[in-house]
């Protein structure tokens, strides 16, 4: 049996198509040659078609292109650009404002408590100039007292004056706070111990 | 078929590099070799001078566009040739009127159309095919001058193998109907 018309079309397209068919019949043969002369004929149409095409109206078009990945590039660098300086921005306000919050969240803890310290200083030492010693051992008690408190006062000064750190000069009222505690203890105790005796 | 060498024709890779980069006289020399083998294309699918002319236009705007994404190790003639069946393609399918896109439920066995070169006696086979339906023309063009296979036209249209198949039959079997209507015509006179 013949080839159909559909065959030989397929052929030429897809020329692993092994036909056993076609080795034999001269038939089939010549119709795929003719088929191959209708494309060659095929391929002459609109040949002598002839044509200006211009690259004018393209070069408008590629010039809107060109602007238009230049003006993308430029949009780009700017938008990198902008978060880079973002990104910048915000390192430096966490390099800088962490350790200032740090600080600020300490600081009012240590200057609070050498305010209170100082405070409760001068109070003790107001109610250890408002007593009266009895008898010659308070008298060297407080005498005792004064002098070493003009030693710690010294230290005081000279931390202000070399400026030491707060806490070191907090470490050294409270020092001055407990010499005073002691010193009323002490004190106190003396003058009831006298008061019994009477 | 001397109008292939032209997309049978590579250009230089540096070429397309260049293109790539926005060089205005690169995009013109590939413009220049692949306009005509895109009007030529685009003029037989269409058998429309005016539209071929627009769809070149609209093929190189899509290279210009498109250039950038090219990828260098492809074959650009194509690359640029595919863009000029889709665009032909397309015009075809928003000017083809409904009642030819109906499409074909049963497949016709043909036989004939290839026993004689009753070809021979058409001397002006542009206005024969461009009698032609646009589907039929079309995919004639696509699967005996372009090589595109039934499956691939059936893709293009977004239509099934058997409306590429029967349109091939359609048009062979009108271009034979016409040639012998004309040589009677011409024995007549």
């Amino acid at each position: 049996m013949h080839l159909t018309d559909n065959e030989i079309l397929e052929h030429l397209t897809n020329s692993n198509l092994t036909n056993a068919h076609l080795e034999e019949c001269d038939s089939c043969q010549r119709r795929l040659e003719n088929r191959s002369e209708f494309r060659t004929k095929l391929g002459q149409s609109y040949q002598s078609n002839q044509v200006q095409l211009g690259w004018e109206r393209l070069e408008e078009e590629f010039d809107k292109n060109l602007h238009g990945q230049q003006q993308q590039k430029m949009e780009s660098k700017i938008k990198k650009l902008q978060l880079g300086l973002v990104s910048l921005a915000a390192c430096l306000c966490l390099v800088v404002l962490i350790p200032l919050l740090s600080s600020n969240k300490s600081a009012p803890t240590i200057e609070s408590e050498l305010a209170l310290v100082i405070d409760e200083n001068h109070q003790l030492q107001r109610s250890v100039e408002l007593s009266t010693p009895y008898g010659s051992l308070q008298t060297v008690a407080l005498q005792t007292l004064r002098i070493q408190l003009q030693q710690i006062d010294s230290e005081i000064q000279l931390s202000y004056l070399e400026g030491l750190s707060k806490s070191e000069k907090l470490k050294l009222w409270q020092a001055r706070k407990k010499l005073l505690v002691n010193s009323i203890k002490s004190l106190n105790s003396d003058s009831s111990s006298n008061t019994k005796s009477i | 078929m001397s109008e292939y060498k032209g997309f049978g024709q590579q250009i230089d890779q540096s070429l397309i590099a260049k293109a790539q980069t926005g060089d205005v006289i690169a995009m013109e020399t590939i413009y220049k070799h692949y306009a005509k083998p895109c009007y030529l294309l685009a003029l037989r699918i269409t058998a429309n001078p005016t539209a071929s002319q627009d769809i070149v236009h609209e093929v190189f705007v899509k290279v210009i566009r498109k250039v950038s994404q090219f990828k260098a190790n492809g074959n650009f003639a194509g690359w640029v040739r595919q863009i000029a069946v889709n665009e032909s393609i397309d015009f075809i399918k928003r000017n083809t009127r409904i009642h030819e896109q109906v499409e074909f439920k049963d497949e016709i066995e043909t036989t004939g159309y290839f026993e004689s070169q009753w070809w021979d006696t058409i001397k002006d086979l542009d206005k024969l095919t461009s009698r032609l339906s646009d589907n039929a023309r079309a995919v004639l063009f696509l699967h005996e001058l372009e090589g595109f296979s039934h499956k691939e036209i059936a893709a293009l249209f977004g239509k099934t193998e058997s409306f590429s198949k029967q349109s091939l039959s359609r048009a062979l079997n009108q271009l034979k109907n016409m040639s012998a209507i004309k040589e009677i015509s011409n024995a007549s006179h």
